[in-house]
């Protein structure tokens, strides 16, 4: 699965450098361009050792040629491949994204994000083996505060839909009535995103 | 430490960042979005947190920022503190700084404050009705400086010390049968000064001009 996403990740990214540089001239983006995009993220946590996979969905409003605001939402679907620590890890970002100028259809760009978290764990050792618990337990939902850098590009083909590609490292501590853990994350998502201009 | 590393990240904005534009217009109203370290406290635990704000400007040297905080405290993997902050700042820009790039301000205010101590449970023990809590006012005052990226897309850094007046929340770190858990003393109603040093970057749009 992993190296699926890389492979796409890979075509995607030199399918649409190629295709900017063959396309000089304007730039596209512009002020009033609204996108919105979904797609399924994959999602790699250090600590806590877990694949994630997520439901991505954005919209991002072009505020000039440089600036945009953007808003994420991550719906948990599941972890694969391993340990599931957490049982809810939903995540809302917001911020700006600064674009680079560039003389085609092809945009990148840089973010930094502000977040939130809605998370609960699987249960007191974040699905770790542990000491069986003497007592019955139940995990709190709690929300925490994230911070994420981003990268990605944009690439607008035709009037209506563009290529994105979206990479975001996330930092955060989780805290629950029973535990703490690290949060921190890669998180990637790619696909086919709507424009109106 | 990671937080700020990945704050510095952002540097290469500057390279990009225009080099004139109207920064110093009266009656700009900003959203902003922030991320907030709050270091120093008594317990001398880090906490990190997140937040927004608006800001209306009332002249050419002068604004206010009005926010919301809420920021977590790991208490050395054995609780956790949850503050929220709802307050205002007046901030004064001591130079004229309308086409350059970097503005540097002072700021003070006022905020009102709720914080709450959860020990964790263990797996042999419920801790879950030892929570204690408060409400609080403060008092901030401190630096920072905007970093206009565009005419309507600015950055702003700033560390501002925070002093709450409010019921006194002791805790402490205790060894028993070797196992550390975190203690909460007694509640009494003796009012204190608590203090610690906040640095915050915030991202911020102006989205209207109101006169």
């Amino acid at each position: 699965m992993v190296k699926h996403i890389r492979t796409l990740a890979i075509l995607l990214v030199l399918f649409a450098v190629g295709k900017s540089n063959a396309q000089e001239g304007k730039q596209y983006i512009h002020k009033g361009l609204f996108c919105a995009r979904g797609a399924l993220s994959y999602g790699k946590m250090f600590e806590l050792s877990a694949n994630q996979i997520y439901l991505d969905g954005n919209i991002e409003f072009y505020l000039d040629e440089k600036v945009s605001l953007r808003g994420s939402g991550y719906w948990f679907l599941s972890s694969f491949n391993g340990k599931t620590p957490l049982k809810l890890h939903h995540s809302l970002f917001a911020g700006p994204l600064y674009h680079f100028k560039t003389k085609s259809s092809f945009d990148p760009y840089i973010g930094l994000e502000p977040g939130i978290n809605l998370g609960q764990a699987s249960d007191p050792c974040f699905g770790d083996p542990c000491l069986q618990t003497l007592l019955p337990y139940e995990m709190e939902m709690v929300a925490t505060p994230l911070i994420s850098p981003s990268i990605g590009f944009n690439y607008y083909g035709q009037k209506w839909f563009h290529l994105w590609l979206s990479a975001r490292y996330i930092a955060g501590r989780f805290m629950d009535n029973y535990n703490s853990a690290s949060l921190n994350e890669f998180r990637i998502s790619f696909g086919l995103g709507f424009n109106i201009n | 430490m990671r937080t700020v590393l990945i704050l510095f990240l952002f540097i290469p904005f500057a390279a990009h960042s225009q080099e004139s534009g109207k920064f110093e217009g009266s009656g700009t109203l900003q959203v902003g979005l922030r991320t907030t370290s709050s270091l120093f406290g008594d317990a001398g635990y880090s906490g990190f947190g997140t937040g927004g704000q608006f800001r209306l400007r009332l002249g050419k040297r002068l604004n206010t920022e009005w926010f919301a905080d809420y920021i977590l405290t790991d208490i050395g993997g054995l609780g956790r503190r949850a503050d929220g902050h709802i307050g205002w700042s007046v901030m004064f820009y001591p130079f004229s700084t309308g086409e350059k790039k970097i503005t540097p301000y002072f700021l003070a205010g006022h905020c009102f404050d709720y914080t709450r101590v959860t020990p964790f449970n263990t797996l042999v023990k419920d801790n879950s009705g030892q929570s204690q809590q408060r409400w609080s006012s403060a008092t901030q005052m401190g630096l920072g400086a905007h970093w206009h990226i565009t005419e309507k897309f600015d950055i702003s850094f700033s560390a501002q010390y925070m002093i709450h007046l409010g019921k006194d929340l002791h805790y402490h770190i205790e060894e028993v049968n070797g196992i550390k858990e975190l203690q909460m003393a007694p509640p009494h109603d003796d009012a204190t000064l608590e203090g610690h040093l906040l640095l915050t970057a915030s991202l911020n749009i102006r989205i209207a001009d109101l006169w």
